[in-house]
């Protein structure tokens, strides 16, 4: 788990997520630049990160239901060392508290450091990163 | 609720030395740490039907029997989430024996951490396991180092607590504090001052280098057996009074992220519940504390999980030297991690055993209780060991 570097990616390449059935419709979403997020269709609670079951009422049901990206800043940290393949340290990266209920994780882009604050307001940017691949980062709302 | 009170001991304890390049392999460390333990209880290989370990180890029990010249085992199980199971490795080898599953069962790490594969580095998930799927949903976003994910956690408890990195500093003076009288210690003859800390190179905000554990080569390993059988082993028995783990909903390694309380205090709790029930102790029985330091801010929640102050009252009460030798609290007598090494808190319950014994080279006087804990943060496990 620990310990493979991340210098054996090739030089400005994204790290890209792992993908299974149950993660590919997020990041279907992202592609599109739309922040889809699990729907339980039997009790309408909202799963994040998603899954297979329902943690809240064990149905294996799911629609995907868009959100806003808006959120409020929960946590934060700016990465300084080591260097990050892929990544221009130091980076910010944000834990904020979506407007829909659930948390999402993502970098922090167009912000000075020192003026990120817990509580501040953020909002989803889905950057075109590479061709043909986007990222989702928080930008200040 | 006694469950694993005073049903098993440690009747042996063993290490090798810890070093940045030990020169020999894993399996080595293992078997040399293992043996050495051994020795200690007056045991041999033959004696060992046990063996419990963390999933993370790279010595494979095959190989540890094969070595050793062990016999038969009748138990061998692994804990997996890395240094929160320094303590459940204990409980199940306690478990195992207080079932009659096994009489003599070895509790081993070994690791060449600095010179082989460093845990410290970024570190990217490659295959589509229900474990790397949800790490690399964080990696992704260039969110790849323990000091990292340890952070967002930390930033946290400092907005809700008001706890500063100089406090987090007076947690790593000490630890090097200890270190600079134990021989043993990497950091021997090398304590640091609060200023030290403050220029340290920052890792993740607000986590710098002396807040982070160092990288260690070594072994530990220590022997339990019944209380019944330590009584007839040559050395004083150190009785497990407790030993519990808690892996709260939503807590994963480091990764706390969608808990309502993202602080590592939560599974703190959730041990320390179980372990005071179960050892019929509180948190004013302990004499001395084996906080894991895989960061040494996380002994703030810490200290408040595991009762020995309120909720956001830790930056107090480290202070004026409260958790040095000869404070109330006297923590990580050896050094701890960032101080003597970082063999997975295991080396850490081996300084437990030597304060019970009284032959710490930092001995406190009079101790009954010793709290010996695994890295908060992550599914954690503790134990509370007594002198028999």
């Amino acid at each position: 788990m620990y310990g493979t570097p991340g210098a054996t990616l090739a030089e400005g390449t994204f790290p890209r997520p792992q993908v299974n059935r149950d993660y590919a419709p997020f990041y279907d979403g992202i592609q599109q630049g739309k922040l889809l997020i699990q729907k339980c269709n039997k009790c309408s609670e909202l799963q994040h990160p998603p899954g297979p079951m329902c943690g809240h009422c064990n149905a294996i049901d799911w629609s995907m239901h868009e959100c806003s990206g808006n959120g409020t800043l929960h946590s934060f940290t700016i990465h300084h060392y080591p260097p990050l393949a892929g990544f221009d340290t130091p980076h910010a990266i944000a834990l904020a508290d979506m407007e829909e209920g659930f948390r999402l994780v993502a970098g922090f882009k167009n912000v000075e450091h020192d003026a990120i604050a817990i509580g501040m307001e953020v909002r989803l940017d889905y950057p075109e990163v590479e061709p043909g691949y986007r990222l989702y980062t928080f930008v200040p709302a | 609720m006694e469950g694993l009170r005073d049903r098993t001991a440690i009747v042996g304890i063993g290490a090798t030395e810890f070093s940045k390049n030990s020169g020999r392999s894993e399996l080595q460390l293992a078997v040399e740490a293992i043996y050495d333990a051994l020795q200690d209880a007056g045991l041999t290989p033959k004696d060992v039907d046990g063996l419990s370990t963390f999933t993370y180890d790279e010595s494979i029990e095959g190989e540890v029997v094969r070595n050793l010249g062990a016999n038969e085992l009748t138990f061998f199980g692994r804990v997996g989430y890395g240094g929160g199971a320094t303590g459940a490795v204990v409980q199940q080898a306690s478990m195992a024996i207080t079932t009659g599953v096994a009489e003599v069962v070895v509790c081993y790490r070994a690791l060449n951490e600095r010179s082989g594969v460093r845990f410290g580095l970024p570190s990217l998930q490659e295959n589509p396991t229900s474990e790397q799927l949800f790490w690399s949903h964080h990696t992704m976003h260039g969110l790849q180092t323990p000091a990292a994910m340890m952070a967002l956690a930390m930033k946290r408890y400092m907005q809700e607590t008001g706890a500063t990195s100089e406090d987090f500093g007076r947690i790593a003076v000490a630890a090097r504090k200890h270190a600079a009288t134990n021989p043993k210690a990497w950091y021997y003859g090398r304590p640091i001052t609060l200023e030290d800390h403050q220029n340290s190179k920052m890792l993740a905000d607000p986590l710098r280098l002396f807040d982070s554990c160092m990288e260690s080569d070594g072994a530990v390993a220590f022997v339990l057996t019944s209380a019944e059988r330590a009584r007839d082993l040559k050395r004083k028995p150190v009785l497990v009074r407790g030993a519990a783990g808690s892996m709260p909903r939503h807590t994963h390694a480091l990764q706390n992220y969608y808990r309502d309380d993202i602080v590592p205090r939560v599974e703190v709790e959730g041990v320390a519940r179980q372990l005071y029930a179960q050892a019929g102790l509180g948190p004013k029985d302990i004499q001395v504390a084996i906080l894991y330091d895989h960061f040494g801010p996380s002994l703030l929640p810490a200290l408040e999980g595991y009762g020995f102050c309120a909720r956001g009252e830790a930056k107090d009460f480290i202070k004026n030297g409260n958790i040095e030798l000869g404070g109330d609290l006297p923590i990580n007598t050896h050094g701890g991690q960032m101080g003597e090494a970082y063999i997975i808190g295991m080396n850490g319950i081996n300084e437990a055993v030597r304060q019970l014994r009284g032959t710490a080279v930092n001995q406190v006087a009079g101790v009954e209780h010793v709290l010996a804990t695994a890295g908060s943060g992550t599914p954690t496990s503790a134990i509370i060991l007594g002198a028999g």
